[in-house]
């Protein structure tokens, strides 16, 4: 094979790439990258939603911290 | 946290296997949480984004299938973007952490200020009280200082009892009011040390010769548990800190106890 040819590959190769798109590629890959982000937002939105509703609960007197002396 | 398993129990110590953070008992520790949250957030983008890139380029150039390899040197349009989107993600980053930082610095007007001394091997709190008359009563501020001081030494494995907990348990506690501005001044009598109390989110280092100043808002009564966090010889280990924040009536009750 020359010089060339080493460089482009062969046939089967060159079809193969030119198949494959970075663009979509990379497009795919931050697709599912924001998803799971998302996810993990979502944990964190339910966790601080879950901390504030501890507290307005403390605040109002429903619950307490303090346990009771027997 | 064990919320999603059983009803919620709060963390103010550490946990056997623990993954995260102990639960914020201050605001400056849900801050913390909250500014690791959204860095997670981009953490975990990124790390999928770079994984699905590596592991389709092991799909599609496997060896088998690309014998030859590729031998590309430049990509002006690509290395522009993978140093752009970098710096623009770093920028939403520090947003929430300087706003983080700021706010960290703000001053407050405390009502009491403890003095912290660390010791090989050992902590010392020394508490300011000012008693002040209310303006209802005269034209002006009268205030009358007093303070009581009290050594703080880590309980040993021997002498504690069920429930207590090994290497974190102390004789006596720092009693602190909850949701009360509380002023931390924190020094050291010998080799550097650190006051640390994750639940709370402060550390701050014992340094001898210096006053490190730390303000704490506790939203929640509890026991909260700490240990020294720098170096300072061979029970370094063995120096936890002890904060239990109480009702204002209670802490009130705690100092007059111990004035007696």
């Amino acid at each position: 094979m020359g010089a060339a040819q080493k460089l482009m590959g062969t046939a089967a190769q060159q079809a193969k790439r030119a198949e494959i798109s970075l663009i979509k590629e990379i497009g795919y890959g931050l697709l599912i990258g924001i998803a799971c982000g998302a996810v993990w937002k979502v944990n964190h939105w339910n966790e601080r939603r879950k901390v504030e509703e501890f507290y307005a609960n403390l605040e109002a007197g429903k619950i307490t911290t303090v346990k009771e002396e027997s | 946290m064990t919320d999603f398993l059983f009803s919620r129990a709060w963390m103010d110590a550490p946990e056997a296997w623990q993954l995260g953070f102990q639960d914020a008992a201050t605001p400056m520790m849900q801050g913390i949480i909250d500014l690791h949250q959204d860095i997670f957030f981009f953490a975990i983008i990124i790390l999928v984004f770079v994984l699905w890139m590596l592991l389709r380029s092991l799909w599609h150039f496997y060896y088998s299938n690309n014998p030859i390899p590729e031998r590309i040197v430049h990509g002006t349009t690509i290395e522009i973007v993978w140093t752009v989107v970098p710096s623009i993600i770093l920028m939403f980053i520090a947003i929430p952490s300087f706003a983080l930082l700021y706010s960290m610095d703000e001053v407050v007007d405390p009502a009491i200020t403890i003095k912290t001394i660390g010791h090989q091997w050992y902590w010392t709190y020394e508490v300011a009280l000012w008693v002040n008359f209310s303006l209802y009563y005269s034209d002006y501020n009268q205030s009358d200082e007093q303070s009581l001081a009290f050594d703080s030494y880590m309980i040993p494995e021997e002498d504690l009892e069920l429930g207590q907990l090994r290497l974190l348990e102390t004789d006596n506690r720092l009693i602190v009011p909850a949701n009360t501005h509380v002023r931390m001044i924190i020094t050291s009598a010998d080799v550097l040390h650190s006051w640390a109390v994750p639940a709370l989110g402060i550390k701050c280092d014992a340094v001898p010769g210096r006053l490190n100043q730390s303000s704490v808002f506790i939203k929640r009564e509890g026991v909260y548990y700490g240990q020294c966090s720098e170096l300072c010889g061979v029970n370094h280990g063995f120096m936890p800190i002890v904060v239990e924040a109480v009702s204002l009536d209670d802490y009130v009750q705690w100092v007059s106890n111990k004035l007696e």
